[in-house]
């Protein structure tokens, strides 16, 4: 049986071409951010005819460039290293046509629009933006630990829990995630090591009763992590007590390191709204404190944090600034 | 003779989702893969909205063209590879205050702690003429229960999925002919199935066919189509329809949960519905905008929640812990 | 051989281990011209051996005519399940497949003597006055017969003038014909009333109520 293809034309925009004052062209979209949200924004953007341009940021890919293999993602039941994902996202969008720049935006201004983006290399505008710059854990900045990132050092138990069966971890962090995520691990590994800085927790108490009734969770008190050890995979960690000094070594075939996210909203700090821990505040249909600026992904989701989450939150983000744009160009149009 | 279908002895799932389609399938990979027992129950691989769907585009990551039918199935053999289970029956009636919840299907019932409701918008509201009055009187929707009253005698199915194909090749075991009257010029089913009925010597199939009417005073005595430009009347004494629509699926529900404007269902920011451990992901949800990879996203964050709904109750109900 | 495998034995054990209080399963049969008349026997004594508060009683359709009579049983093979009191829950032809299901819950609830309904439902059929008859037509291939028995079979408890059966339409062409079956469930009332599907509750009371009305124009 033979299936027809389906692929549907879209109408070109009735649009009028736009140029800014010094006669530069203005982008429909910008996306600022080069991972799965970002770039699934563009493949929608692109595909609906939308001018795109997409700023990825010196690092392109976003997170899942950086883990080894990517086994949850929908639709690829082999599992799909992070880099050969990211940039199938990339070569789809710019096949519909996005422009794709490695540039990493230092500036931007939503006071009017055209938006003005400014990055390193150049400076672009836009009559509409999405925000997809990710968040990134923050590190424990110990040797071993850029060595072993994505095989063996981890930042997310959802993700790479499944590889740690029937094995020993240490979980580096005292707050709600790493608890969390210490009790998720037990149902795949035999032992679960939290490693605190402190000698009582920061999570919230029901984790708390949770963790001590769980006969695989272990505590070391008044630790911290100086060095992750090994030689072709993870074998052990070297903690420091706070308290005597002295020195040991716990075995261990993973760490999961739980000490927080760093959202990349700096540059936004003044023009959009954003939470106590600096994430970007959207509603449910990705909008931003500022018409016309959208946001998805990590940036403005501190408890998900999965590649097919931020790729939908793209996918509408897109939806809504092509939605945001067709209103402004009925009435510019009227008016003109 | 089968005497199965025994509502006891089974031991609840800890997740049951309704449906297999993107945001079904995606739900049991995430809950398959956090060590949650999982069963999904689906009407099969074609059944739903991207089931259907000849080829889609922009799911992010798979830049050819592909088939929903076959995006559906890598997410599927994905979920099962982390031990979700997959059975096709159709789902007839739930019951989501109890505890167990439980779901009655046409081949048995599944009790379960949490159910996802994941059945999409292929829904109908609009009949063809004839059909609603004939109804039990030669227009069927179940080849299995009626069959055996058209013994001899020529019957049509309207429809392309696999349902209406597996319908009508259940048909060619009672009725001397089965018309196959398909909506579109391919059929929408799985290759097996489709070759099977192109083969089957008692079935004539018409592609493109538009139904306009089923006839009879009495009881259905033809039905009226036009087919390549032309009207004809088939004599045929019963109509079996497969067709599909586009509003949420929620008959089965029987009013347990509140539903919005056209059926749509309604849920919080973790995509749980207003009863405790029962959420609901995809194109049956209100404003949904009918992405794959949007239904998707849905499943996980669903997933997450139903863990934590699970989680909690355990350290409530320590009795239950294993 | 016995019908019901060990799996299917287990089941059904521990579906019925909770009985409020006997059963009596009254069967009737004929040797010759009924076509499932011998597997509905043993199928009806195998149920028998699996809970000590279930018991077979087998009655000759034309031998024990008065006893058919007395319980209104006017074609074989037929079970009359009956509890604390006779409540008019019928089946004809054999229960198999789907219909398996609808013994058991019949055996379940005629037990307790009382009927699984709503509390509106309960009220209503308090109400009724009037003989009701209630005949549902399955087929055992169907997943959605045993929804409209099982209701039909709890109305016939919740009032003592209202009896539902249920009748295996292949095995009764004749009613097949005479009632229009074509599709199943389809619900027949009082010969007048008719309904198509698995309809819920609500639906087939309003149904009753016009049969009724129809009982006294």
């Amino acid at each position: 049986m033979k299936i027809q293809p389906l692929v549907m034309d879209l109408e070109p925009k009735a649009r009028p071409e736009e140029a800014d004052a010094e006669g530069a062209e203005v982008y429909d979209l910008i996306i600022i951010g080069g991972g799965p949200a970002g770039l699934t924004a563009a493949i929608y953007a692109s595909r609906a005819r939308l001018k795109t341009l997409v700023l990825t940021g010196s690092l392109p890919g976003g997170q899942p460039a950086n883990t080894d293999v990517v086994e949850n993602y929908p639709g690829f039941p082999e599992g799909i290293t992070g880099m050969d994902l990211a940039q199938r996202f990339q070569s789809q969008a710019e096949r519909f046509g996005a422009e794709v720049v490695i540039d990493e935006v230092t500036a931007v201004d939503f006071s009017e629009r055209p938006f003005t983006v400014r990055a390193r290399s150049a400076m672009y505008r836009g009559q509409s933006v999405v925000v997809a710059t990710g968040a990134v854990p923050r590190r424990l900045g110990v040797p071993g630990e850029d060595r072993f990132y994505g095989r063996g050092v981890s930042a997310c138990a959802t993700c790479d829990g499944f590889f740690y069966k029937d094995k020993r971890v240490v979980v580096v962090g005292g707050g709600d995630s790493a608890i969390a995520e210490g009790i998720f691990l037990t149902r795949f590994a035999r032992e679960v090591i939290v490693v605190h800085r402190r000698d009582q927790l920061r999570a919230t108490k029901i984790y708390q009763e949770q963790a001590f009734a769980n006969p695989k969770m272990r505590f070391v008190w008044n630790a911290v992590v100086e060095e992750i050890l090994g030689e072709q995979t993870v074998t052990g960690v070297r903690v420091r007590d706070v308290k005597t000094g002295e020195t040991s070594i716990i075995e261990t075939d993973g760490v999961f390191v739980y000490i927080g996210m760093v959202p990349g909203t700096e540059v936004f700090a003044d023009q959009l709204e954003l939470d106590e821990a600096g994430y970007i505040v959207a509603d449910r249909h990705q909008h931003t404190s500022v018409p016309g600026v959208f946001v998805a992904g990590d940036v403005q989701d501190p408890e998900y944090r999965q590649v097919v989450v931020a790729a939908g939150t793209g996918a509408v983000a897109a939806m809504e600034a092509e939605r945001f744009l067709s209103e402004y160009w009925q009435t510019s149009h009227q008016e003109g | 003779m089968d005497l199965g279908f025994l509502p006891a002895g089974l031991e609840p799932y800890d997740v049951l989702v309704i449906g297999g389609g993107p945001a079904g399938a995606t739900a049991a990979l995430y809950t398959a893969r956090a060590g949650l027992r999982t069963l999904v129950v689906d009407k099969g691989l074609t059944a739903g909205a991207l089931g259907t769907t000849a080829k889609i585009v922009n799911y992010p990551g798979v830049p050819g063209p592909l088939s929903g039918a076959e995006l559906v199935r890598r997410i599927r053999d994905q979920a099962v590879s982390f031990g979700a289970e997959f059975v096709t029956d159709k789902v007839l009636r739930v019951d989501l205050r109890g505890d167990p919840k439980q779901v009655w299907g046409g081949e048995g019932v599944y009790p379960a702690q949490a159910v996802v409701i994941a059945t999409g918008a292929m829904g109908r509201t609009r009949r063809i003429p004839g059909e609603e009055r004939l109804l039990g009187r030669g227009v069927s929707y179940c080849a299995t229960c009626d069959g055996p009253f058209f013994q001899g005698q020529e019957v049509a199915v309207v429809g392309n999925n696999d349902e209406a194909v597996e319908e009508a090749l259940t048909l060619t075991r009672f009725a001397s002919r089965v018309h196959f009257l398909s909506p579109t010029a391919d059929l929408r089913a799985s290759p097996e199935l489709g070759e099977a009925l192109a083969a089957h010597p008692q079935v004539t199939l018409y592609p493109t066919a538009r139904v306009r009417e089923v006839v009879g005073q009495e009881r259905v005595e033809g039905v009226r189509i036009s087919h390549q430009g032309e009207e004809r009347t088939i004599p045929v004494g019963g109509v079996f329809v497969y067709l599909q629509g586009n509003i949420p699926v929620t008959d089965f529900l029987d009013d347990q949960l509140p539903v919005g404007q056209g059926g749509c269902l309604l849920v919080d920011d973790s995509f749980q519905t207003v009863i405790p451990g029962v959420f609901a992901v995809g194109d049956v949800l209100c404003r949904h905008l009918k992405q794959a990879v949007v239904a998707a996203a849905d499943g996980v964050v669903a997933a997450m929640a139903v863990d934590r709904y699970l989680s909690g109750r355990k350290k409530l109900r320590p009795d239950w812990s294993r | 051989m016995p019908m019901l495998d060990d799996n299917v034995r287990e089941q059904v054990v521990d579906f019925l281990k909770d009985l409020a209080g006997p059963v009596r399963l009254m069967m009737f049969t004929q040797e010759f011209e009924c076509e499932y008349c011998a597997e509905t026997r043993q199928l009806v004594e195998e149920i028998g051996e699996l809970s000590e508060l279930v018991s077979v009683e087998v009655y000759d359709f034309l031998a024990d005519g008065e006893k058919a009579e007395q319980l209104g049983v006017d074609k074989i093979p037929a079970i009359a399940v009956i509890g604390a009191e006779d409540y008019g829950v019928r089946f004809y032809g054999i229960p198999s497949g789907y219909e398996f299901t609808s013994l058991l819950h019949a055996i379940r609830t005629v037990a307790a003597g009382k009927p699984e309904l709503s509390e509106a439902g309960v009220q209503a059929l308090a109400e009724v006055t009037e003989p009701i008859h209630i005949q549902v037509f399955v087929t055992p291939t169907c997943p959605y017969c045993p929804q409209s028995v099982t209701l039909a079979h709890q109305m016939a408890i919740a009032s003592p003038h209202v009896r539902a059966d249920m009748v295996e339409a292949m095995e009764f062409p004749h009613l097949a014909v005479r009632y229009q079956v074509m599709g199943v469930p389809r619900t027949v009332i009082n010969e007048t009333v008719h309904l198509e599907g698995a309809a819920p509750e609500p639906m087939v009371l309003e149904k009753l109520q016009e049969a009724l009305a129809g009982t006294e124009g």
